[in-house]
């Protein structure tokens, strides 16, 4: 565990070194400044005594920059994690670590843990300007508000997992497109799954069930908008956590796969 | 008997591409026994570094069978035992080359202990004692190779691999490269050495493997790749130039010529004729002995006279 942890380190701090990191933050952060321009408007709405009205622009703001946010934590995760090993191969790093008596799974372990750290200190960021933001604002969010905060952080373990996986078994824009097509397989195969075809419903039924799992309401959107009325809080806790162990099982099989797999380097 | 610390056995990597399969290296046979040095020599893309990967299990042969010290190469308890260095040492510009080494070494399990001893050390060994701490993206061409050497010798491997080790060095470390790979060679380690250096081959090998075009047309020892048994030298005094066309028939040339000394040089079977004609001439012969030929002159003469880049 103790080569995991070193190499863990290394990505972390590698991630610190990449000028495009720090690209997409500065863009992340734009995009709030942006998306504050009706603070104005929050301020008359309070100086009228419209209570109701700046509550509502309030919320809204909270769950615009939590939704800017979370995007941001998702690309960089996709990018960080499609590249994770293409970037060493490129760059030829990898030979020098893996003469080294580490094994392709505690390499790939390493490098995910590290990249992985780096997101979800980022999405603990905006968790933690999103909470500031609700006290701020004097909004008061639904019971799911927790929930939605943890499905920022599976979000951001999903996309990273899945991407670290894939960048290491195939080159990073496949990666990269094919996390995106994992997390919208279910929704893309429910329509065929009552399909009179069988094929095509077999088909949908295994593009439904290889995918991760769905949530079925948006958490973030209803913690500020109208309260749901039957929240199955512990459905949504479940797709949570079996969305984790789908990134985790997804990771597993990466590591065997990679494992058998030749590094070829360009010359 | 003892195992060999590399043993390849009819190597076969062939690479697909969009032209067809691309063979690399075919049917290579050899091994590397305890305690020596072997030179692996050979044109560009003669398939040394495809072999080297392979011995560290970064390509997988697509036949034949490759173990390090009995264990399969690129095995978790054969990498242990090994230290490399590529032809340019890749590394991570951000760190320090303390911090490039700790983290090198912690890669080979090296303990906290361990590694405060031996990185001052090794470091200071490669001339690199005053750069311990500076950020690895203010260091030469020269200085990085060397920090790639001081990495692969961390752990103190029993076998060392390096590929092309004195690539950006200057004549100075190029000397340092070889006098460590002499005293390696003295604790008993051994080395596989890639390398066009033949002036170092020469000096540091026990051993030389030619490679062409992804086979090995040579494997043999350097004492008997210099020695050209075909060949005779011998060395006389009351030389004088006018003899030279009087001994041509016999003599296939003059290898050397100073004063009244000479150095001629014949092929085996005219050698009895060249001593009776300088008898004649009555000069004196100091020494008959087999001729040498450089290790350069061998390999060209084996490689075909492809350039060796």
């Amino acid at each position: 565990m103790d080569k995991v942890r070193v190499l863990a380190a290394n990505a972390f701090r590698d991630v610190l070194h990449k000028r495009v990191v720090y690209v997409a933050v500065f863009l992340a952060v734009v995009g709030i400044l942006v998306m504050l321009t009706p603070l104005a408007f929050l301020r008359m709405a309070k100086e009228a005594g419209e209570t109701k009205v700046a509550e509502q622009v309030g919320a809204s703001l909270v769950l615009g920059v939590l939704n800017m946010w979370s995007s941001g934590a998702t690309l960089i995760g996709l990018f960080l994690g499609a590249t994770a090993v293409s970037a060493e191969v490129k760059s030829k790093t990898i030979v020098t670590v893996l003469a080294r008596p580490v094994g392709r799974a505690e390499y790939l372990l390493g490098k995910w843990l590290g990249i992985q750290l780096f997101v979800l200190l980022f999405v603990g960021v905006g968790a933690v300007a999103g909470c500031a933001a609700v006290h701020y604002f004097q909004v008061q969010p639904s019971g799911l508000f927790p929930l939605a905060i943890g499905e920022l952080f599976v979000d951001a373990v999903f996309f990273c997992a899945l991407s670290v996986a894939l960048g290491a078994i195939m080159p990073p824009v496949a990666a990269g497109a094919g996390t995106v097509f994992a997390q919208l397989m279910p929704s893309l195969a429910r329509p065929f799954l009552a399909d009179p075809r069988p094929l095509v419903s077999w088909l949908a039924l295994a593009g439904y069930y290889v995918g991760p799992a769905q949530m079925p309401v948006s958490l973030l959107g209803h913690s500020f908008a109208k309260e749901l009325l039957n929240p199955s809080y512990g459905l949504y806790a479940q797709v949570l956590v079996e969305n984790v162990l789908y990134a985790a099982a997804v990771m597993v099989v990466a590591c065997r796969v990679f494992a058998r797999r030749e590094v070829r380097l360009s010359s | 008997m003892v195992e060999p610390v590399v043993r390849i056995e009819g190597m076969t990597k062939t690479f697909a591409s969009l032209r067809g399969p691309v063979t690399a290296v075919r049917d290579l046979s050899m091994t590397v026994e305890r305690g020596s040095v072997v030179a692996f020599v050979g044109p560009n893309g003669a398939g040394k570094t495809t072999t080297i990967y392979a011995m560290l299990g970064i390509l997988r042969p697509t036949r034949g069978a490759i173990t390090l010290f009995g264990e399969p190469a690129g095995g978790l308890a054969a990498r242990r035992r090994l230290g490399f260095l590529s032809e340019i040492f890749y590394t991570y510009p951000y760190r320090t080359a303390r911090g490039a080494m700790r983290f090198y070494g912690r890669l080979s399990g090296m303990s906290a202990g361990d590694l405060e001893e031996r990185v001052p050390r090794h470091l200071a060994r490669l001339g690199l004692g005053d750069a311990i701490d500076r950020r690895l993206g203010s260091y030469s061409k020269g200085m990085i190779q060397r920090l790639g050497l001081a990495q692969a010798l961390l752990h103190e491997p029993e076998l060392l691999i390096l590929d092309e080790p004195t690539t950006g060095l200057d004549p100075e470390g190029r000397k340092l490269v070889a006098d460590i790979i002499a005293e390696e060679k003295a604790r008993g380690t051994t080395v596989f050495l890639s390398s066009h250096i033949l002036s170092d081959v020469e000096r540091i090998c026990d051993r030389m493997v030619i490679l062409r075009r992804g086979e090995a047309v040579l494997s043999d020892t350097i004492a008997n790749l210099v020695a050209v048994s075909d060949h005779w030298e011998v060395e006389v005094t009351r030389w004088q130039p006018a003899f030279a066309p009087r001994v041509a028939e016999a003599a296939s040339g003059i290898v050397r010529e100073s004063g009244d000394a000479a150095v001629l040089r014949c092929p085996a079977e005219r050698k009895d004729d060249l001593l009776r004609l300088l008898l004649q001439l009555d000069t004196a012969i100091g020494a008959v002995r087999p001729a040498r030929r450089s290790l350069e002159d061998r390999y060209l003469e084996l490689v075909g006279g492809t350039s060796s880049g």
